[in-house]
This record gives structure tokens, C-alpha cells and sequence, in this order.
């Protein structure tokens, strides 16, 4: 396993066409707090790139910018060669405390984005329960988020995602509220899903371990103000297992790599 | 039943039992002579219900209750929702209807009466005055409250404005907009008795003025007690609208 | 509210409606609602009047008598009911019923008993506000964390102790909020009361207005029982707010 690392602004020459550009992002909130500037990051279509920094260095803002949930100060963000303005079809977003509507069932939560988008209700169902199954809860359809582990609520807030069939999936932390056992299983399937779907995902986390274990490319974030400090693209042998993955000492040294350069910024 | 719903049901029941035995006692004693014994009133009970005038009397009382508070709720609602998404409406609304809230809206009653009599309309307008203060604020309070990531949710899943707010706001603001309308609903019920107390021969309060003018303090009380069964069952039939309609999951959430 | 990038006060607003009243009574709309002026005017004429002074008086006593009885009893009986899961089953299914039950059909059960006076002024008031003071009392020493009591009994606190420094303080944003809620029920009682009694305090003047068709007075004395009831909440929800800075962090 080789661990290669690019200095700020420096995108490596793309193997694959990027589905998502970030372009001279910047974003202050009023403090005057400077969460985000001048990110210029690319991400490149049908892999997994993960925003891995400590808390305060704007990953969060970052990822709800390209959502489109949040407009930046200056900057532009380009999905598939288009100009951002809020939310679109071609993304969805996977939230951190998952966002379930408590009052719809299984069914009718992961349908929820067609709901939306007036799709017609037995159409809707159909398409909510091949993704039920793909996230591995057939037989829940009917029950209700209270009725749910943590780890499936997230599965239900994963479907909905994948659900409206968009280009680019937003995961904000997403396991970070489940506990570490059934976290581990969750990194597996995902890395699963992302060689079956074949769509853009980014993902925000500040798990050193889980950054390295799923993605593709990393971009290490500094904090205050926000910047991009560090693109770092593990190369994992996929043909590994899981377990032995982890044991690898290529992944142990570029865990431990990161965490080294991470350490001046946490407090 | 597991062992604990058993012990729960026990203590239920004597807690009924001990207070009906104590009301037995004391009408007995007795602690004054206004002070007639359960079995007086219950008997007094069956006697009105028999002979009809508990049954009309109630009626009388109940029409201007349910329409005041169905007015009270579509009007209330909507106004909550108003000042809840526009800081425009909450800015003209919230302050008046805090003061409104606050104040002793029952002060009002004798003048609207001896202005408008005791008809229907009056009092109906009785229980809208006393009821839509409080659901207002209730509702308002809800929607402001409305968790921020299921916003956001809407949001990002491209859900219009009129979407949100009836897929995503109103349900989550309803355990607390009907925490509102049973607020409402007994306050509107204080208006209408009031009204009948304070005023005029009509429905359950003149039943209990009349009963107390002649000393008849068994028909007295029994009619009390009618009123506050009546809005306990009142109350009970909101709590099961709200189940029914707005939350399948059950009050848990 | 923002007009033009300045921030208007909240106070504004009921200028606004203020201004609305005066409009509305100027035009003689209903005889039910004289100019917002001439209400203020009567105002300061009849305040300082005996009579108005007397009833005041009668109504205030009976007020913070009532007040302090149902803080005296509710308060503590909350609490216990908090603690206790004996105590809580056999009085909960009471107290729930008598919170949002029409308390005003039971005046007159007081009113046979205890005679036209001012005891029955103070248990109307009591009748009021109690059910809820005792109800958020409950909520507040239910909502006592665990690790709060067992810190308590590893430290070796007494009974009295614990009551004092711990669970009183931790219970308290619930309790002030329970009488917040009740003060304001009570003024509601004072005036009920009052207004079936007739024969003192402002009920009694009640009764001179409104069968005189004394419009203005009877606003005058309404915008008295109002602002107080206002000032009462109001400086209550400030008290709250100086407890406020702990009250999420309790859990």
C-alpha cells in the first residue's frame, strides 16, 4: 500500500473527470468567524473522498456549500460542469443526526424525497423498497424510527439518500453518533455500496481510521480559518478483507502519519 | 397485565376509592349542611339524568363549546403558523397576544353579556375570547421550534415551501399545538360557564345556580360534577384526535 | 422585526395596537370599547378614589394570600409526588383531572360552604393555581438526574440537605416556571371569584360598571387587572431567565 501526499492547492493531475469542483470557496460567519478560505478541491466522479479535520476547521460548512444548503461568502461550486445555487436533484444529503420524520414509517422516510418530488405513491414504494432491501432492513417497512436501533435510523437516512437516484451523496458524519462494533460493519457496507453504485460520495468525518479505511482521497482540513492543507490518497488493496485491512502496516503508518499532523491543530 | 400494570390499577382505584369514601364521610358528618353526601349526590345524579334536564342542560352548555373551540382551533393554528414563519406577523402578533394571555380575559364576560345577552353567539364568542390566546401562543411556540435538521432535510430534498409546512412543521409541531387546544378547550369551557353563572337561565349553570338558590345541594353538586365529566371527556376525545389523526407512531416520539 | 435594517422593539408593536384601540373607540365602532384616552383618564380619576383603593386593597390580600398557600402546599406536595412513586399514583390521576378542569363550576361549592367573603376569595384562588404549581413542581423533581442523587448519598448528605442544596436547585426552572403559570391562573381566580361574589373587590365594582353601562370605567379597571397580570408574568419570566444559564445543562 503506498500513501501519496500533495500540498495545498496542488490537485493531482485527474485520472477520472471531476464530478464535483470547488473553486475559491470562502465563508465567514458573523463573529466575524472566517470558517472557510479560497478551498479549491476537486472531486473526482464514482469514488469516495473524505473532509477529515478537527472540529471548527469547516468541513461541515464545506459539505453543506456543495449541498447547497449554505451560500458561500465568494467562490462557486461547478456539479457535473454546473454552477451550484441550493440544493439540487443531483445531490442528497445524509444527515449527521439523521433527520427522520418521526411520525412516517420506514416505508414512507426513505420514500420521502420522491414524496417530494410528487412521484406517485405506488411508484414511490417500489423504488423505497429495492433500497430497504439494498441497505439490508427488508421486514421494517412499516415500523417507525422510535422503533429503531441507531445504526438503522442512519440506514433509513442512507436509503432516502440514495433513493432520489442522485449523482453525488453528501454523508455528514454519518456514524458518528453509532457505537464503534456496529460502526465497523457500517464502514464495510458502505465501501460495499460505493464499488456497486458507482456515484460520487463525499464524506465528512474527524475518524482518522475511518478517513483512511473508506476513501479513495483524502483532503486534510486546518482550522481557522479553513483551508485545504493536505490531499492524501491512501492506496488500499481492496482485495484485502476488511479485518486484514486494518492490521495492514501501510494503513497503520498512515493513520499514525496524519494523526502526526493533525496533533498542532487539536486543542 | 404484567405485575406492575396490576400494582398501577390498584393504586388507581384507591386513589378513587379514598376520596369518593371521604366525600361519603364528610357528607355524613356532616361537615355543614351545604355539604351533601356521595351517595346523595349520585342519587340526585340519576334523578336529573331521568328526568331529562341534566341531559338538556348540558347540551345547551356543550353546543357553544364545541363550535367556539373548532372556531378557536382553525383560527388559532393558523395565526400560530402566521407568526411562526413570518418575523413580520410574530413581531404585530406575539406581544398582543402574550398581554392577551396573561390578562384575566374572564373580566370581560358580565360586559359582553349584558351587552349581547346569552345567546349562541355570545357565547360562542365567549369561548373563542378566553380560548385563542393561549393556542395562538402555543402553536407559534411550536413552529418556531420546528428541529432545524428535518428544515434542512426538506430542504435538500427540494421540498416546496407550501411542502414543508404541511409534511414536515405541522406534524412535528402538533404534540404541542394540542397541548394548546386542551389549554384552549378548558379555558373556553371556564368562559361558557361563566357566562351561564354570572348571567342567565341557561344550560348547566343555571341548573347550578338554581339548585343552589332553592338549597338543593344534592342536584347542586351532582350538577357540578356533570360539567367536570363532560370536560374531562371533552379533553379525552382531543387527545384521541391527536392519536388518530396526526401521530400514528404514538405519543413517544 | 427589521425595517430598513433597524431593529424595533417587541414594545412597538403594542403602541400599535395602542394607537388601533384609540382609533377603533374614537369611531364609536361599539359602545363595548371607548377610546383608549378617556379609559386613561378615568384611570387616574378613579385610582385614587376609597373605593378603589379599598377594593384593591381586598383584592391584592386575597391575591397573595391565595398565592402563598398554593406555593406553601404545592410546591413541596410537587416535589414529594416527584420522589415518591406511591405517593405520585394516588394523587396524579386528581391533579391531572383538576388542572384543565372548568375550576370555575366549583366556586359555587365554595361560595354554599364557606359564605360570600374573603376565604372564599383566597380558596378560589388557591382552587386556580395550585393544580399547576404542583404538576411542574412534580416535573422539575422527576427530572432529577440519577447521578445527581447518588452523588448525594456517596458525599453523605442528609436528608435536609439534599432537599436544600441539591433538588431544590435542580428542580427549580420547572418549579418557577409551575408558578409562572400559576400566578397568572390566580389572577384568573381573584377576578372569577370576585366577579361571582360581587360583593367585594373589584368584583364588587365589576358589578357597579357593567350594570351601569360604565364602559370607560369598566376598561379603566380592566387595563389595571391586565397590567398587573402582565408585570406578574413578565417579572416572573425574568426570574427564570437569571436561572435560565443552567437549566439545559442539568442533563
Amino acid at each position: 500500500m503506498t500513501m501519496q501526499a500533495t500540498t495545498q492547492n496542488e490537485t493531482p493531475t485527474a485520472t477520472a473527470a471531476a464530478a464535483v469542483s470547488v473553486r475559491g470557496v470562502s465563508m465567514v460567519y458573523p463573529g466575524p468567524v472566517q470558517a472557510l478560505q479560497d478551498v479549491d478541491l476537486e472531486f473526482q466522479a464514482g469514488k469516495l473522498t473524505t473532509l477529515l479535520g478537527p472540529s471548527g476547521c469547516g468541513k461541515t460548512t464545506l459539505l453543506k456549500i456543495i449541498a447547497g444548503l449554505i451560500r458561500p461568502a465568494s467562490g462557486t461550486v461547478l456539479v457535473n460542469s454546473r454552477p451550484v445555487d441550493g440544493p439540487g436533484p443531483e445531490r442528497a444529503f445524509v444527515f449527521q443526526d439523521f433527520a427522520l420524520l418521526p411520525w412516517a414509517n420506514v416505508i414512507r422516510n426513505v420514500a420521502f424525497g420522491l414524496e417530494l418530488r410528487g412521484v406517485p405513491t405506488a411508484e414511490r414504494e417500489a423504488v423505497a423498497e429495492q433500497y430497504i432491501a439494498e441497505i439490508g432492513l427488508v421486514g421494517f417497512e412499516r415500523k417507525y424510527p422510535h422503533e429503531l436501533s441507531i445504526g438503522m435510523r442512519q440506514r433509513v437516512g442512507l436509503a432516502r439518500a440514495l433513493a432520489v437516484k442522485a449523482d453525488v451523496l453528501l454523508l455528514d458524519e454519518p456514524f458518528s453518533a453509532i457505537d464503534e462494533q456496529t460502526r465497523r460493519k457500517f464502514q464495510e457496507d458502505l465501501l460495499r455500496l460505493v464499488a456497486m453504485e458507482r456515484r460520487t460520495f463525499v464524506f465528512v468525518t474527524h475518524s482518522i481510521e475511518e478517513a483512511v479505511y473508506l476513501s479513495d482521497r483524502i483532503a486534510l482540513l486546518s482550522p481557522r480559518p479553513g483551508r485545504v492543507w493536505k490531499i492524501i490518497e491512501p492506496r488500499m488493496s481492496r482485495t484485502l478483507s476488511p479485518d486484514q485491512i486494518r492490521r495492514e502496516p501501510g494503513y497503520l503508518d498512515t493513520v499514525e502519519a496524519i494523526w502526526q499532523s493533525l496533533k498542532d491543530y487539536v486543542e | 397485565m404484567s405485575r406492575l400494570d396490576y400494582r398501577s390499577a390498584a393504586l388507581r382505584v384507591a386513589s378513587f376509592g379514598i376520596v369518593l369514601a371521604a366525600w361519603e364521610y364528610a357528607g355524613r358528618m356532616p361537615v355543614s349542611i351545604a355539604f351533601p353526601s356521595l351517595f346523595d349526590t349520585a342519587r340526585a345524579a340519576a334523578q336529573m339524568v331521568s328526568d331529562g334536564s341534566l341531559i338538556r342542560a348540558l347540551g345547551i352548555t356543550i353546543v357553544p363549546m364545541a363550535i367556539g373551540v373548532a372556531i378557536s382551533a382553525l383560527a388559532g393554528v393558523l395565526l400560530g403558523l402566521a407568526t411562526g414563519l413570518s418575523r413580520r406577523t410574530e413581531w404585530l402578533g406575539i406581544p398582543l397576544f402574550l398581554v392577551l394571555q396573561a390578562a384575566p380575559l374572564a373580566a370581560l364576560i358580565p360586559m359582553l353579556v349584558l351587552a349581547y345577552g346569552v345567546g349562541l353567539a355570545t357565547k360562542v364568542l365567549v369561548v373563542c375570547i378566553m380560548a385563542v390566546p393561549v393556542i395562538v401562543l402555543n402553536s407559534y411556540k411550536a413552529v418556531r421550534h420546528t428541529p432545524v435538521s428535518l428544515l434542512e432535510m426538506g430542504r435538500s430534498f427540494l421540498g416546496s415551501r407550501t411542502q414543508v409546512i404541511f409534511k414536515i412543521i405541522l406534524p412535528a409541531a402538533s404534540p404541542v399545538i394540542f397541548a394548546g387546544l386542551r389549554l384552549g378547550a378548558a379555558a373556553g369551557f371556564v368562559g361558557a360557564i361563566l357566562a351561564e353563572l354570572l348571567i342567565s337561565p341557561t344550560g348547566i349553570g343555571d341548573l347550578i345556580t338554581y339548585h343552589q338558590s332553592i338549597a338543593e345541594y344534592p342536584q347542586m353538586y351532582a350538577a357540578i360534577v356533570s360539567v367536570i365529566v363532560l370536560s374531562a371527556l371533552f379533553l379525552e376525545l382531543l387527545d384521541w384526535l391527536e392519536f388518530t389523526l396526526f401521530r400514528p407512531e404514538g405519543r413517544a416520539t | 422585526m427589521q425595517i430598513l435594517g433597524y431593529r424595533i422593539p417587541n414594545a412597538v408593536s403594542l403602541l400599535l395596537w395602542a394607537t388601533v384601540w384609540e382609533i377603533v373607540g374614537q369611531a364609536r365602532i361599539t359602545i363595548l370599547l371607548p377610546p383608549l384616552s378617556s379609559t386613561l383618564v378615568r384611570l387616574l380619576e378613579i385610582a385614587p378614589t376609597e373605593t378603589f383603593m379599598t377594593a384593591l386593597g381586598i383584592t391584592a390580600q386575597a391575591y397573595l394570600l391565595g398565592v402563598g398557600i398554593s406555593i406553601l402546599i404545592g410546591v413541596p406536595l410537587g416535589i414529594v409526588m416527584g420522589r415518591s412513586a406511591l405517593i405520585d399514583r394516588l394523587i396524579l390521576p386528581w391533579v391531572s383531572l383538576f388542572v384543565s378542569a372548568p375550576l370555575t363550576a366549583l366556586v359555587p361549592v365554595i361560595m354554599v360552604l364557606f359564605g360570600f367573603g374573603e376565604t372564599t376569595i383566597v380558596l378560589t384562588v388557591v382552587l386556580f393555581a395550585i393544580w399547576i404549581i404542583i404538576l411542574d413542581a412534580r416535573a422539575g423533581s422527576r427530572g432529577i438526574s440519577q447521578s445527581l442523587t447518588e452523588m448525594a448519598r456517596s458525599y453523605g448528605a442528609t436528608r435536609w440537605q439534599a432537599f436544600t442544596k441539591i433538588y431544590l436547585w435542580a428542580a427549580l426552572p420547572e418549579i418557577l416556571a409551575g408558578i409562572r403559570l400559576g400566578l397568572v391562573r390566580a389572577v384568573k381566580g381573584v377576578i372569577i371569584g370576585q366577579l361571582l361574589v360581587s360583593v367585594i373587590g373589584f368584583g364588587y365594582l365589576f358589578e357597579i360598571y357593567s350594570s351601569n353601562f360604565l364602559m370607560e370605567h369598566m376598561w379603566a379597571l380592566l387595563l389595571v387587572l391586565f397590567f398587573f397580570a402582565y408585570l406578574l408574568d413578565a417579572g416572573m419570566g425574568e426570574l427564570e431567565r437569571r436561572i435560565d444559564y443552567y437549566s439545559a445543562a442539568r442533563h
